[in-house]
């Protein structure tokens, strides 16, 4: 088992790599050089020049994504914003845990809801238990997040005064936003577990569960539940990288200080360093919750769990 | 083998007009059409059938496993032990499934859960129907009992179904289906996915097995060497009928009438002992299930077929055990109408 | 010979159409989809483009009339015709831009299926695109290249050519295994013609119901890299920006946040709905 999971490790590795020349290289591209995006539009041309020396953006472009690489990794430097001239990795590390919050939040949301209402769905096919939930998760998968959101805080917040509309002070902010977040979430997820949960009920050895005297509940949770589970446990994984990426609709809506709006703030501004230090930690984070996903499922499913254990297979 | 029974033996099973379809919201498929037929206890009877003939339907609908929502029984009776399966509950019939009736599925690759060790989904049965009131202990011992039983070393239950072979699988099939040494087994094709080598052996298992427990055992093949070998009592299926039922003596004995689909399989088998230059395959398809023809099913590739089998369903024509369903018997010696004799049988 | 393949084709595909019309929920998802579709291509068309741009502060917020059908927004501009352009330019984006991303990433995983060298390097680069948040990607391509129409087309085809190339991949594999192809090779008909008269035809199913599912993945996408200002400028109209623009004003007129919104919700329900009933169709295994 050690083995499968050092090899995933291991796998990350070059993953993380391509990603960060994936992202450095396309940010390169952005019109402007730092210089005179620090120093503004009455800058002359040798001071320009002279700051962007400084700054190492004379060097080759494979130089400087060594050294930005070599900072990171060894110093965990992420350079320092075009814009207010401070470390990017102490403004990281401030918004990580918002971003982090809101996404683990959604998806655990996401997941007691959607988990066992779709096998409830599967289990009571074609009674008003499946078809009722079906069509409103129908619904709420179709729901764009912002739009779930605004509509969140126009109802509660504006007209029900129940929850604030901005901030991230406490956690009673985090509900609106998780919400918005992880309800069509939920939906997508409770639609996944459904036919999951129905393909597996078909399968052969189902039959078999029962032609042994198997009541159905039985049926359902010892036999089914673990089969259907598997293909789940992935798409939580996957999910919850969409659902990085998808916050940034949600922070924008609620004036959450996560590293989504650290990202569109530094687009807006062209303060580079800061939209790469936040994608690629972003990146790192959803990397790291696949990784996890998968030596979950390596438990799960002993068809892994023995090609790696050294046993016989 | 024992011979057409004269005494009255106990019926284990007994099939009575059978009538199985599978409803979709687009088609009807008739997939068993009105079989009838009995199991003495410790006997064994063959269902021998081309692929598409109704053999596991009947099976299924023997276990009331029938897909629940598309699969209807539309008519008649299965008394298992002279109760009806069909009337019980489905409390009654999780007592019976395993414990009274037990089913060998045909692919081991997929009827075995992938996640739950064979250890485990041995000795779910035991467990469930563990009326003795074993102890855990007790039941590990009996699983290991049953893993000896069909040669598998017991110290594997640990395993995992990916772990082992098609054959290893296909006797941990087995080791299920035995486990509460059930009175009634129903093997379905259990060796098709196996290997020639391993077909024989667990054949063989098979075999000793119903010998040494005196399970009823109804034998599900297309492959009419398993039946000589295995079987006392034939029914041949045929678009979802019996075609032709009888011993094993009077199906396998050439000098006796025969149904022509009967006749048919023989012909695409070869014989050691005469010299044929080419084996005859029976031309043509097996009628689609959703429409049937008009007559006799088979009639469409029957090569004794008459204007008559064209039009009208034949009788089934009875002398002793052996019944036939086809028009040509009515003027064969010795054969009568079943209702027929059973009208005589009620007046006498 | 040809004319037995086409006949068969035919069929095929009447088969499929017979089995969707008796999926009652993926026709009202059609029927809903063809009439929004009617709505916003083919009615603007009626609608003079000035009227979407037509500022007139002294009407601004004005509740629906017979004039203005949808009432008017925080310009005075005509909120219906706004509403029916903007949902051409959202569709527009999601449709070229899944035909895009299919184009590219289905190539990239026809190419890997189908040749073992070119697998491992293709697939590779894919795994590292896909570790990356689609929308993150999208941000960042529009940051780079300049957010404009094209622009934001390229960037959320880019963002779904991991997802497009694994699906043809897959696809592709589960054919290229089969016994029929390797009799084919071993007859001597070139990979091209392989790829084309077998490969292609038999997993268009897979590939025609993950591009429906994708659109609206795609068409959303594109609406919250809009919403969040990094998409389709104003004041060119489309939905995602509409929305941004109306949450400034959600107190005052509730109405231009609910209209758009709703316009999303719909195109993606149906499609989603048409993708769920052509899935069945293609597969009727699948359908229980």
């Amino acid at each position: 088992m050690l083995k499968y999971v050092l090899k995933r490790v291991l796998f990350m590795i070059p993953i993380l790599f391509g990603v960060s020349f994936l992202v450095f290289a396309i940010l390169s591209f952005t019109p402007g050089d730092p210089a005179s995006i620090i120093l503004g539009n009455g800058a002359t041309q040798e001071a320009i020049d002279q700051l962007n020396h400084e700054l190492g953006y004379d060097l080759p472009f494979l130089q400087r994504y060594f050294i930005y690489v070599k900072d990171i990794v060894t110093k965990f430097d992420f350079g320092f914003s075009y814009r207010t001239r401070l470390p990017i990795t102490n403004e990281l590390m401030a918004r990580l845990p918002i971003s982090f919050r809101l996404a683990f939040l959604s998806i655990l949301l996401a997941c007691l809801f959607g988990i066992p209402i779709g096998i409830l769905t599967a289990v009571k096919q074609y009674t008003i238990l499946d078809t009722a939930p079906t069509i409103v998760a129908l619904i709420f998968a179709a729901l764009p997040t912002f739009w779930l959101g605004m509509l969140l805080l126009y109802a509660f917040s504006l007209k029900l005064g129940i929850f604030p509309s901005y901030g991230a002070t406490t956690w009673v902010h985090f509900i609106l936003p998780m919400l918005g977040l992880g309800l069509p979430e939920a939906a997508t997820m409770m639609r996944f577990t459904r036919s999951s949960m129905l393909e597996t009920i078909r399968q052969d050895y189902i039959r078999t569960a029962r032609s042994k005297g198997a009541p159905e509940r039985r049926v359902i949770w010892k036999h089914a539940l673990k089969n259907a589970l598997i293909p789940i446990v992935t798409i939580v994984g996957i999910d919850f990288a969409a659902l990085m990426g998808d916050a940034c609709g949600t922070e924008v809506l609620y004036s959450l200080p996560g590293l989504c709006t650290m990202i569109i703030n530094g687009i807006r501004q062209k303060d580079v360093p800061s939209v790469m230090g936040a994608t690629l930690l972003l990146t790192a984070l959803c990397s790291l919750v696949v990784l996890l996903v998968d030596i979950i499922y390596a438990f799960i499913d002993p068809r892994i769990k023995a090609k790696y254990s050294g046993s016989r297979g | 083998m024992t011979s057409g029974t004269t005494e009255p033996k106990e019926l284990m099973l007994e099939v009575k007009n059978l009538t199985v379809e599978y409803q979709s919201d687009l088609e009807t498929v008739h997939a068993v059409n009105g079989i009838s037929f009995s199991l003495a206890k410790g006997g064994t009877i063959g269902l021998v059938g081309e692929t598409g003939a109704g053999k596991t339907t009947t099976a299924l609908a023997l276990m009331r496993l029938l897909p629940e929502r598309t699969g209807k029984i539309r008519q008649g009776d299965i008394l298992l032990n002279g109760t009806s399966v069909l009337k019980s509950s489905d409390k009654e019939l999780m007592l019976l499934r395993g414990e009274t009736i037990a089913m060998i599925f045909q692919d081991p690759m997929t009827s075995l859960n992938p996640v739950l060790t064979i250890g485990d989904q041995i000795s779910e049965s035991i467990l469930l129907h563990n009326s003795q009131g074993r102890t855990p202990e007790q039941i590990q011992g009996r699983v290991d009992e049953v893993l000896n039983m069909v040669g598998i070393p017991p110290a594997r239950k640990r395993e995992y179904p990916h772990q082992f072979s098609g054959g290893m699988r296909q006797r941990v099939v087995i080791a299920i289906a035995m486990a509460c040494e059930p009175d009634l087994l129903i093997a379905d094709e259990p060796t098709t996915a196996l290997d020639v080598t391993i077909q024989a052996q667990v054949l063989m298992m098979i075999r000793k097995l119903r010998d040494r427990l005196g399970t009823s055992l109804v034998m599900i093949t297309h492959d009419l060497g398993i039946v000589a070998q295995t079987c006392d009592n034939v029914a041949v299926m045929y678009a979802g009928q019996l075609v032709e039922v009888g011993s094993a003596k009077d199906i396998f004995n050439r000098e006796n009438s025969h149904h022509p689909y009967t006749n048919g399989l023989f012909g695409s088998i070869p014989k050691l002992n005469e010299r044929v230059k080419r084996l005859k395959p029976i031309p043509g398809l097996m009628p689609d299930p959703t429409a049937l023809p008009e007559g006799c099913y088979f009639s469409p590739r029957c090569a004794e077929s008459a204007n008559m089998c064209l039009k009208a369903r034949p009788e089934v024509y009875v002398k002793g055990e052996h019944k036939i369903k086809c028009h040509k018997m009515r003027n064969v010696d010795g054969y009568v109408k079943e209702e027929a004799e059973r009208e005589e049988a009620e007046r006498g | 010979m040809t004319e037995e393949i086409v006949f068969r084709k035919q069929s095929g595909a009447k088969e499929i159409w017979r089995r969707f019309k008796k999926n009652k929920s993926a026709v009202v998802g059609l029927v809903l989809f063809a009439v929004m579709l009617v709505a916003c291509f083919i009615v603007p068309l009626l609608i003079p483009y000035s009227r979407v741009t037509q500022q007139s502060i002294r009407n601004k917020f004005a509740p629906p009339s017979i004039e203005h059908l949808a009432g008017t927004d925080h310009f005075g501009r005509d909120e219906m015709a706004r509403l029916l352009y903007g949902g051409r330019m959202t569709m527009s984006v999601g449709f070229l831009a899944a035909t895009l991303s299919l184009l590219v990433g289905g190539s990239l995983g026809m190419l890997a299926s189908f040749y073992d060298k070119a697998d491992n390097l293709i697939m590779r680069c894919i795994d590292v695109l896909a570790s990356m948040p689609p929308v993150l990607m999208a941000l960042a391509i529009v940051s780079a290249l300049g957010a404009n129409l094209r622009n934001v087309i390229i960037a959320i085809a880019v963002s779904r050519i991991p997802a497009f190339c694994r699906v043809v991949r897959a696809a592709v594999l589960g054919i290229v295994d089969q016994e029929y192809i390797e009799a084919a090779r071993a007859g001597g008909t070139s990979d091209f013609r392989i790829l084309t008269r077998h490969v292609l035809p038999n997993c268009l199913g897979t590939i025609i119901v993950q591009t429906t599912m994708n659109i609206s993945l795609l068409m959303l996408t594109a609406a919250s890299l809009s919403f969040i200002g990094m998409g389709i400028q104003p004041p060119a109209p489309e939905w995602g920006s509409m929305l941004s623009e109306a949450r400034e004003y959600m107190r005052s007129a509730p109405l231009l946040m609910f209209l758009p919104g709703i316009g999303i919700a719909l195109v993606t329900t149906e499609l989603n709905l048409i993708g769920d009933g052509l899935r069945d169709a293609f597969d009727p295994r699948l359908k229980t």
